[in-house]
């Protein structure tokens, strides 16, 4: 019996999944909002004006000038316990989702800020963007985006800290 | 669907037990409900989870990106297949179609789901479940997500068993049916 259900699985279970392929590719071939299957990552594509966001994504490039230029608020969306072990120079903590509620404590920076930008780490990770849009929704301008910022930042070997700054 | 599903199960039941009567196994005919409740269980529950998913593969590929496990590349055509697997995975579990073949995969999805959940809580990943709902504020993975996981997991691994140990002939309806 085991040897004849073994059998079977093996020609059934590859036959669902090329069928699962088949149909998965298939449909995604054939919606209106079909997702790209080479080139961009999920994240990045996402950022794309079909969501109705402007949330413009920035590079290592424009995120050197402007922090140069501190011109720039960065904000760190990742949990408090990360941005503790290390961050980009001068960025406030402001951990997706609690940033809902935590925001106003940094409300005032956040109105000063020429420009916000707002990273996580990773290219897929969407703690960034989920802020960066909470952000532009309470009515913040020129809110950015830094795709896999804290990653790109540290191998450019620039400027980070491990401590908070003073406030926050 | 659920109505066809249920009249052939009746059907099949009625067929196994007249069967069993006839050569008078009378415990084979307990022994024989379990895996049929398992079976419905576990493909209703996959059924349900690839509806979200398929509905909207955007927001399905951000939860998969936010695993941080696949490369970059990879996180598009697994959020736009992965979907219909479970939902071809759980047409066959309840029609009691190819069940070698269904059972095993599904044993093997839900182990990799819970790999993947216990490796991101075990690195402290705050990730979203991803698993019913594609809504990435709305779920977020805790200890008792894996639970429930396992739940399902010990739930597949014991029809994978019962239909490898007893063959596929005393779980399916529809052939019996036919």
């Amino acid at each position: 019996m085991i040897s004849r259900s073994a059998k079977k699985a093996l020609w059934q279970a590859p036959l669902l999944v090329l069928l699962a392929l088949a149909i998965g590719m298939g449909v995604n071939q054939w919606r209106s909002d079909r997702l790209a299957l080479v080139g961009e990552p999920a994240a990045i594509a996402s950022l794309g004006p079909g969501n109705g966001v402007d949330e413009p994504a920035i590079d290592l490039a424009e995120a050197r000038r402007l922090f140069d230029l501190e011109e720039a608020l960065f904000l760190d969306a990742r949990p408090a316990s990360q941005y503790a072990e290390g961050h980009i120079r001068g960025a406030l903590n402001l951990s997706w989702p609690q940033a809902e509620t935590e925001f106003i404590h940094v409300a005032d920076r956040l109105d000063a800020a020429r420009v916000i930008i707002t990273y996580c780490d990773g290219e897929t990770c969407t703690l960034s963007h989920d802020l960066a849009r909470f952000l532009t929704d309470m009515g913040f301008g020129n809110v950015r985006v830094f795709v896999n910022g804290w990653t790109l930042w540290r191998q450019a070997g620039l400027p980070t800290e491990t401590k908070t700054p003073g406030n926050g | 669907m659920a109505d066809k599903m249920h009249s052939s199960d009746t059907t099949a039941a009625a067929a196994t037990a007249a069967s069993e009567e006839k050569t008078g196994a009378r415990v084979g005919r307990q022994a024989g409900i379990l895996p049929v409740a398992l079976r419905l269980l576990v493909g209703a529950v996959f059924l349900y989870a690839s509806y979200d998913k398929i509905l909207h593969p955007g927001d399905f590929a951000r939860a998969v990106g936010n695993y941080q496990l696949l490369p970059a590349a990879a996180v598009n055509p697994v959020a736009v297949v992965l979907p219909w697997m479970e939902l071809l995975l759980g047409i066959f579990l309840l029609a009691g179609a190819w069940l070698p073949g269904a059972t095993v995969l599904s044993t093997l999805l839900l182990t990799v789901f819970s790999g993947a959940l216990i490796f991101n809580l075990a690195r402290g990943l705050d990730v979203s479940c991803g698993c019913f709902s594609t809504q990435i504020a709305g779920s977020p993975a805790t200890w008792w997500t894996v639970a429930r996981d396992f739940a399902l997991l010990a739930a597949s691994i014991w029809l994978t068993v019962s239909v490898f140990s007893s063959g596929p002939e005393n779980h399916r309806g529809q052939d019996a049916a036919r």
